[in-house]
């Protein structure tokens, strides 16, 4: 196997792994967390005031590992040393291609998003420019791999994370009404949420499904034969995992905690905290996949 | 109910077909021809080290370490975007083993970065 299929983790690698793993999963629970407004408007005030400051750190501390992730990129390509990450030469590279497209977009986008959070007049004017944010995020994300240049498959990536991202950012709004103790609004939010995940989630996976294929030359085997296809394959038993539980909790736990039974509600809140962790797992196995690997197709 | 249902399966198909019909036009470069090739056993030193790629990529570190260390390069492959980049020793190679370490950015992003070895004999 040569340096292009897998370049191996040494620590600027790794470095640049865990900086995209961050920027991926906070501009996704910053994007979902304004998604999650708009399809939740009467959230309780303090659920509303919490999810606020949770966008607002998620949509900065996206934009810190944004920045991050460009050093690094620039010490990895000068072979690997602090020295490198500061030379503006590197930098322009970086800055100049693929990767600063994604950089300005991402940066505008996460910047624009916020609008979301403002209070006052012009509450069309600041849902236009957080629905224009979440759309430069997005299309961010297609900048860099083989989405580039590839203007149905930027769509389906589009599509594929922007229902991630509501689904991400659902999960800790929706950890707190199962433990709120008011067992009758939670399960309102909670069967409400369960309903849009029988839409959302047949299309994050045809969206993903598509993509995978594409990426895979169409060639199932490819899962198993090609380094890239075995990593995705991990990603995807961790995704089958995330939907057995998304099973459980909408047609088992949701319903015990609407009829008020025993533990259930602390059942769901297990569940969606098991959930949250898988979807960590799921962010660093695409990093992982994206840094380091090549897919066949 | 029956067109909702209608509407959205016909949405899926377009979205699986929208997948797998169209091209990729920035795929990932991969390196396609390296000379001297990896363990090359050489007679001669090379006046050049090349390395060819099946797409455009930017290379931003080419190292030649030999038998003297670190091999001084009258002209150095870092820089344009381009799928071939030459490297040239600013002096002949002595005999003995050498290693080549390079990275570089593809065009859709992409960091790469590669090895190889060759010896050139006494």
């Amino acid at each position: 196997m040569n340096g292009l299929a897998l370049a191996g983790l040494d620590p600027w690698t790794l470095g640049r792994v865990l900086s995209l793993a961050g920027f991926y999963g906070c501009a996704l629970l910053a994007m979902g967390g304004v998604l999650f407004r708009f399809a939740f408007p009467s959230l309780p005030a303090r659920e509303t005031a919490r999810l606020q400051r949770s966008i607002l750190i998620a949509a900065w501390t996206g934009i810190g590992m944004l920045l991050l992730l460009w050093l690094l990129q620039a010490a990895y390509l000068g072979g690997g040393n602090w020295a490198a990450a500061y030379n503006p030469v590197l930098l322009g590279i970086v800055g100049d291609g693929a990767q600063g497209d994604r950089l300005r977009l991402a940066l505008i986008g996460l910047l624009l998003l916020q609008a979301n959070l403002l209070d006052g007049q012009f509450q069309r004017l600041r849902h236009g420019l957080s629905v224009a944010g979440i759309g430069l995020v997005l299309l961010a994300f297609a900048q860099v791999g083989h989405t580039r240049g590839a203007p149905w498959q930027s769509v389906l990536l589009m599509l594929h994370l922007s229902l991630a991202a509501f689904w991400a950012a659902a999960l800790m709004p929706l950890y707190r009404l199962a433990r709120s103790g008011e067992p009758a609004e939670s399960a309102r939010l909670l069967l409400r949420f369960g309903s849009l995940g029988l839409l959302l989630v047949p299309l994050l996976l045809i969206a993903g499904g598509s993509l995978a294929m594409w990426l895979l030359g169409g060639r199932p085997a490819a899962l198993i034969d090609t380094p890239y296809g075995q990593l995705l394959s991990v990603k995807l038993a961790l995704v089958a995992l995330l939907l057995g539980l998304g099973a459980i909790n909408r047609w088992w736990l949701v319903p015990a905690v609407a009829r008020e039974e025993p533990k259930a509600a602390y059942r769901l809140s297990r569940s969606i905290a098991l959930e949250a962790g898988l979807m960590v797992m799921i962010v660093l196995m695409a990093s992982l996949l994206l840094t380091t690997s090549s897919p066949p197709g | 109910m029956v067109a909702r249902k209608g509407r959205l399966a016909g949405m899926a198909v377009l979205l699986v077909l929208a997948g797998l019909s169209s091209q990729a036009l920035w795929a990932h470069a991969h390196v396609i021809d390296k000379q001297p090739a990896d363990g090359a056993l050489l007679e001669q030193a090379p006046e050049q080290l090349e390395l060819q790629f099946d797409a455009p990529i930017r290379i931003t570190q080419f190292d030649v370490n030999g038998p003297q260390g670190q091999v001084a390069l009258s002209e150095s492959p870092t820089g344009p975007l381009a799928e071939q980049h030459a490297a040239v020793p600013a002096a002949a190679l002595d005999a003995g083993d050498y290693q080549v370490v390079w990275r570089g950015i593809a065009e859709d992003g992409h960091a790469m970065s590669g090895e190889y070895r060759f010896t050139i004999q006494e």
